[in-house]
């Protein structure tokens, strides 16, 4: 009996250990990796990648809500297959903070920026590509240059999207207060968030790997001086900006990673459709086709994203002909302003225009930046919204970001 | 003649039997029924000072030879009847007669139950309640579809919930409030021995209802389920007990009655049939849905075969299932093999082995959260087919084809009296693949020229478990039991997943011709948990019960130390009818106490702190975050407490009754990170939460009559069960995707918490506003709806607070026998979304008669009159934007099953005098044959987005539980 006692218990002994080795033989997962894992040079384009993922599946979604705010794009239960409660909201300017659409380009948007500035600090740990290892060969050279690049610009394009879509409250922008957070901070307001976007692209500037990335760059730091009021500094970039014949810069889609316009506003799945003055208006720069209510009433689908993986202009020689044009006429310089319209309506095969004011202006931002998520900032800018006092203007700042953020309430 | 001493010493040695014979003495006699004077083949006869006994043979006889003359107890014990015990004096030479008449345990009162991994008992001696389900017994004459409707009503709290009529759909036991807050409330579930997956599968959606792995399981080769309730009974198994452990036992053969074998036959032909058709009060399209209806087949087929002699017995069935649900592209057809040994080599050993193999198809309709669903498409629009028209929907083809094997190997071995050593292993085994198949010809929304989905599963674990168990006596009286042992268990689960869209004819449906492939991708995981375990039991005069158990538990995490942890658990027993001064009338009177503990894992990969994945995009694969995690995380710890009071008088009334708390601590909860960290899209858990839990579960049966001619049976159960949620250690409350369900403090686990809409809002002039008037926990007489938590009220729970159920078994004449089954729910409230979405797209038919009243171009009511405030009231109460409107009570009351059987074997005895047919039943059999509720969708029971989702109790375009009638032949020979 005794021998039988301390056989189990040597044998309890031996089982502690065992239990453990056992539990922790197991098989790892196929589909994740450890952060250190990354930090190698190798795996540098990987994570290149990662960012333009990251910028791909932020803009649609962000282009899509904000243009469903806008008066470019309504929302009807009346069309097929039109159903969410959060795009409703969305299209009245009726947020409420949970609003899980809202949440979805946020969450995004969070890990996009997370994902640029990760980047930054890598390249500075990463064997051969740190600042301070001098020598690089022509390969790493090429690796470190586009990494700081993309992570620079994309670091700047996603302050930019929280300063221009974003808000704390409804209203005009008195009361909105514009602006977000960046790792739980206190609001980084608007302003703040324009100046840190135009300071990171323009250190991009210094890593372009070509001369049509630093017009890119510049027509986005354009952009960003022009929405934030700053014509002067506006004016300078737009001058180095895109020119006419560049290819537009865009973010790209495949159909397993599909342009959420296809799924959200087109041909996969209609719920916001494009307002009545796309319909019939012969301007191929806004492309919509007819499509059936419930009730036999006839919408309007946006077809410039025909298919899942067309892909979404971010920035163009146009748009940046059309910043040059309406700072000229800011300027009180509609001459200026007239061929750089007509040079953006000559490429869309339409009529040259006369003359030029703000109001074509404005009009021909409308179409050809048509789905692409500017008409909302140029509604607030312009001071023509649509829609009634005390309603959104900007996306809200969601419940997520206040509850797990001591700095928002 | 010389005769050597070797020769006369050899023929003394063959004396010495004959002298010996001279000896001793013959036990025998007949072994009978008390109350029907049948004879009882195959009862156990011992002498227990000898360790020796007899069987009784096919007419009752029994013998036992060569005993020694002296005095002796003789036990008898047979399943069904009470074990008993009488002294006996034989002399040398004498045969003695003991004719033995048997009392049955109508109560189950010695039925032996499972009450731990190395540890059974009779019921009478356990220091918990175990729920037990005669399931041979209620095979003979019901057939099931699964294993839920097995044990649905059959056990005091344990609430069954099937989330839809589907075919093979998923299923949720609502057991003691779930056990904590994490984990999927689900018990675990042993087959003879094996660990089996009991998942809900969804592959790809067609709108939330999965397939159940427990549809595999076929209720026909179970011979009994135990079910331990919770952390007091389940602690030995340690992680994952924390929600229950059922234990089931499929059938074994046994010394058969005549020539070592016995074949049957079972038959089951029937239909199901809808329960209740939409109302067109609620819906102006409900004529649309009603038209899906039909009758749908159902057709099973069983053949079993078992016998089996001293050395070795067995059981092998096969078992075909057909069942068509009833509404269109909804059926399954389940074949079932199953193979049993057991094998007695020696004295010492005893082996068996358990094989059950499973073809399962099944054929899942589209319903639910869902545009191309049959009732989505009928029950939304006052026109229907508007999402997708009706060709369309019908011809969407969602199949799962599903091979399972399930089987264990046992050994135990004794090598000495009192000691035994068991190892068991297990081997659960599934390959499931889904096809969905959207044909190039037809339209659907975000399809482009038809799609295909293919999903595969495959899952393997195995388990295995190794225990000594020692019995020995520290005093006279005192008795005692330790086990020790270990177990393991190892799952490994890999699923692949295409899409593919663009086909260029619906004649060819290869996914690899589909231009366009949407998705593609795998996925794997292995877990391993282990544990040791220790169990020390002592029993006194038969009277006192005491029980120690410590359980230590490893789990895989990756990246991480395995986190192991320690169980405890005490329970204990006194026996009061053993004293003189309790009446002689209590057969039984036992109070019980038991505590103990067990828990919930975290997911693997919730303890690393950052996790990179791989993503495919328009710009290539790149680097995206893939998880964040928390290193400090442990597994979630679930306390209980179990009081109880058995007791049986007269030896036909039983009652149990258990009173349980329920504590939990270190509970997970999941803590989205803000947007602005970057990691939003993962949850970050931490062991902060409490929820704590009690009820009350009370059985009792009667047997009032029981002759020989006629016996009746009458059980009854009764549970209330409810939870508050005590911390969620600062995070905000939890909802589930439509922002109903709530893990909040202070409130049941899911419960219903939203704005409750009181009435209409008016103008100075009396016009009714669009925006209703939403009862406050602060303003008296009701504030403006909106959306603000602090305006939130309890509305209810998904899950019923109180349940029960009521049988009645009654054999009359011998061979006739009708059985009855009713359960009740009540406190248990439904979400009727379906109704609010019809609301919303103008399908209500008292919500638009309202609208034309109020505001229609010629309104006929004007503002200011009462008849206008009480529409204007009522319009407010069926504003689909509030939940709260469409939130009613489902309170119902189901004639569950009723059958009807007469054994025909007696009369063929009698007119033939051959005796060659055991059995010959022939039965009418109904389930869910009449349902009474206020719920106004036709069933209270449904949840849209399957079984295991925190959304619960949520109605919306899901189908009903079926009707079921059908008759029954079975043939014993």
């Amino acid at each position: 009996m005794k021998k039988l006692l301390y056989l189990c218990l040597f044998l309890g002994l031996i089982a502690l250990p065992a239990c453990d080795g056992f539990v922790e033989g197991n098989e790892p997962p196929i589909d994740t990796i450890g952060n250190d894992l990354l930090n190698d040079a190798n795996q540098v384009q990987f994570q290149i990648n990662g960012v333009l993922d990251m910028w791909a599946e932020t803009v649609d979604d962000l282009t899509v809500l904000s243009d469903g705010l806008s008066d470019a794009f309504f929302f009807d239960q009346d069309v097929p297959n039109a159903t969410f409660p959060t795009y409703r909201d969305t299209d009245n300017g009726d947020f409420t903070l949970d609003n899980n659409s809202v949440d979805g380009v946020a969450s995004s948007l969070g890990e996009y920026r997370l994902l640029a500035d990760t980047l930054l600090t890598r390249i500075e740990v990463i064997d051969g590509l740190g600042p301070d290892e001098g020598g690089f060969t022509d390969e790493t050279q090429d690796v470190r240059q586009l990494a700081l690049y993309v992570a620079n610009l994309h670091g700047g394009i996603a302050r930019y999207f929280l300063g221009a879509y974003f808000s704390l409250n409804a209203g005009d922008d008195a009361a909105a207060q514009p602006g977000g957070a960046i790792n739980r901070s206190a609001l980084i307001p608007q302003a703040q968030l324009y100046a840190d976007a135009v300071a990171k692209m323009q250190t991009a500037l210094e890593f372009a790997p070509s001369a049509y990335d630093r017009r890119v760059a510049n027509s986005l730091i354009a952009r960003v001086h022009l929405f934030n009021g700053d014509y002067a500094a506006a004016q300078q970039a737009a001058q180095a900006g895109m020119q006419e014949g560049d290819d537009p810069f865009q973010a790209l889609y495949s159909i397993q990673d599909a342009n959420s316009w296809w799924g959200a506003a087109g041909r996969g799945r209609n719920q916001f459709v494009a307002d009545f003055r796309f319909a019939d208006d012969g301007d191929e720069r806004s492309p919509v086709e007819p499509l059936t209510g419930n009730s036999g009433t006839t919408y309007y689908r946006q077809i410039l994203y025909p298919d899942q993986d067309s892909p979404l202009t971010f920035m163009s020689w146009q748009e940046n002909a059309l910043m040059l044009a309406e700072l000229a006429v800011r300027n009180n310089n509609a001459g200026t302003a007239l061929p750089l319209v007509n040079a953006v309506r000559a490429a869309a095969g339409l009529d040259l225009l006369d003359s030029v004011n703000m109001d074509v202006i404005i009009a021909e931002r409308d179409q050809e930046l048509f789905a692409q998520g500017t008409r909302l900032i140029d509604q607030r800018r312009f001071n023509i919204f649509h829609l009634p006092a005390g309603t959104w203007r900007y996306l809200p700042i969601t419940e997520r970001e206040r509850n797990d953020n001591p700095n928002i309430d | 003649m010389k005769t050597s001493l070797p020769t006369l010493l050899f023929m003394a040695l063959l004396l010495v039997p004959g002298l010996a014979m001279a000896q001793t003495a013959t036990v025998t006699g007949q072994v009978t029924d008390n109350q029907t004077g049948e004879t009882l083949p195959g009862t156990n006869l011992l002498l227990v000072e000898l360790a020796r006994g007899a069987a009784a043979d096919i007419s009752g006889m029994y013998t036992i030879e060569d005993v020694p003359a002296g005095t002796y107890t003789l036990r008898s014990s047979f399943v069904g009847y009470r074990q008993q015990q009488q002294t006996i004096s034989v002399t040398a030479g004498q045969t003695l007669t003991v004719n033995i008449a048997m009392q049955p345990d109508y109560t189950g009162l010695e039925e032996v139950v499972v009450t731990g991994i190395a540890s059974s008992t009779s019921k009478a001696q356990a220091t918990v309640a175990v729920g037990r389900v005669d399931a041979e017994k209620l095979t003979e004459t019901n057939t099931y579809q699964d294993l839920s409707q097995l044990v649905g009503g059959k056990i005091a709290g344990v609430n069954v919930l099937p989330s839809s009529g589907n075919v093979g759909g998923g299923v949720r036991f609502n057991v003691r409030g779930g056990g904590g807050l994490n984990g999927d409330g689900q018990p675990v579930i042993y087959v003879d021995g094996v660990r089996v997956n009991n998942a809900e599968v969804a592959g790809f959606g067609a709108g939330g209802q999965g397939i159940s792995a427990l549809a595999d399981l076929n209720p026909e080769e179970i011979a009994s389920i135990d079910f331990l309730k919770g952390p007091a009974s389940t602690a030995i198994y340690g992680t994952e007990g924390a929600n229950g452990v059922v234990i089931i036992t499929t059938k074994r053969g046994s010394i058969a009655r005549r020539g070592n074998i016995s074949v049957r036959y079972k038959g089951a032909f029937g239909y199901n049939e809808n329960i209740a058709e939409y109302s067109e009060a609620d819906y102006e399209s409900a004529a649309d849905a009603n038209a899906l209806f039909k009758e749908g087949d159902i057709r099973q087929h069983t053949l079993s075969v078992s016998g089996g002699g001293e050395a070795v017995s067995f059981f092998a069935s096969v078992d075909n299932r057909f069942e068509e649900g009833i509404i269109p592209n909804n059926e399954g057809e389940r074949t079932t093999f199953r193979a049993n040994f057991n094998a007695f080599p020696s004295e010492q050993i005893t082996l068996k082995a358990s094989t059950g193999y499973t073809l399962n198809n099944f054929q899942r309709p589209d319903n639910d959260n869902n545009i191309f669903g049959f009732l989505g498409n009928t029950l939304l629009f006052p026109t229907s087919y508007q999402f997708t028209d009706s060709l369309s929907v019908n011809a969407i083809d969602d199949r799962f084809d599903v091979n399972r094997f399930v089987g264990s190997l046992e050994g135990s071995y004794s090598p000495m009296r009192n000691l035994e050593i068991t190892g068991t292993f297990g081997y659960d085994a599934s390959k499931l693949r889904q096809d969905r198949t959207f044909p190039q010809n037809r339209f659907y929304s975000g399809r482009t020229r038809g799609e295909r989905n293919i999903f595969v599963r495959e899952n393997d674990q195995y388990n295995g478990n190794v225990n000594v168990r020692y019995r020995y006596d520290i005093t006279p009286g005192l008795n005692a039991t330790t086990i020790a042992g270990g177990q393991f268990f190892d799952q490994n689960n890999r699923t692949f997943f295409g899409t593919a869209q663009d086909f260029a004819t619906d004649l060819v449906t290869e996914i690899g011709t589909g231009s366009a492939i949407q998705s593609i991708g795998e996925n794997f995981l292995n877990a391993r948990q282990a544990g040791l375990y220790i169990q020390q039991q002592v029993s006194y005069n038969n009277t006192y019960f005491l029980e120690g158990i410590l359980r230590r538990d490893f789990a895989s995490a990756i990246g991480a130390d395995a986190s192991s942890i320690t169980y405890p658990s005490l329970r204990g027993s006194v026996r009061f009818d053993q004293f003189d001064f309790v009446p002689e009338v209590f057969d039984l009177l036992k109070l019980r106490a038991a505590y103990g503990e067990a828990g919930n894992l975290p997911n693997l990969d919730d303890v690393v702190a950052i996790l990179f994945q791989a993503s495919p995009s328009g710009f290539g694969a790149g680097a995206r975050v893939g998880g964040v995690g928390n290193s400090l995380l442990v597994p979630e710890r679930v306390r209980e407490i179990d009081v109880g009071l058995d007791t049986e008088l007269f030896s036909r009334l039983s009652v149990e009754a258990s009173y349980f708390r329920t504590f939990s601590d270190d509970s997970i909860i999941e803590f989205t990170p803000a947007p602005s960290t970057g990691f939003a899209a993962f949850a970050l858990e931490r062991n902060v939460g409490q929820i704590d839990g009690k009820g009350v579960e009370i059985a009792l049966g009667i047997t009032p009559l029981s002759t020989r001619q006629f016996q009746v049976d009458f059980n009854t159960t009764y549970a209330y069960q409810t939870t508050e949620v005590q911390d969620l250690g600062g995070s905000p409350p939890i909802f589930d995707a439509f922002d109903l369900n709530v893990v909040k403090e202070g409130l049941p686990r899911s419960a219903y918490f939203t704005q409750e809409v009181i009435g209409s809002q008016f103008d100075d002039n009396g016009v009714a506003l669009a925006v209703p008037l939403c009862a406050s926990s602060t303003v008296e007489g009701g504030v403006a709806c909106s959306s603000a938590d602090a305006d939130r009220q309890f509305l209810g729970v998904p899950f019923p607070e109180h349940f029960g159920s009521l049988s009645l078994n009654v054999r009359l004449f011998g061979g006739l026998n009708i059985y009855t089954l009713a359960d009740y729910a009540l406190g248990h409230r439904v979400f009727n979304s379906t109704k609010a979405f019809g609301a919303r797209f103008g399908n209500n038919p008292e919500r638009n008669e309202l609208a034309e009243q109020l505001f229609g171009d010629d309104a006929t009511l004007t503002p200011g009159t009462q008849a206008y405030i009480e529409a204007a009231n009522r319009y407010a109460l069926t504003d689909w934007r509030y939940d709260s409107n469409y939130l009613e009570d489902a309170d119902y009351l189901k004639l569950r099953e009723i059958t009807v059987t007469y054994d025909f074997a007696d009369l063929y005895t009698r007119s033939t005098g051959r005796n060659d047919v055991r059995s010959f039943l022939i039965g009418l059999s109904a389930r869910n044959v009449l349902t009474t509720t206020k719920y106004s969708n036709p069933d209270p029971e449904v949840n849209f987005r399957g079984a295991r989702d925190l959304s619960r109790g949520q109605d919306f375009l899901t189908l009903q539980s079926p009707r079921a009638l059908y008759l029954t032949v079975s043939l014993g020979l």
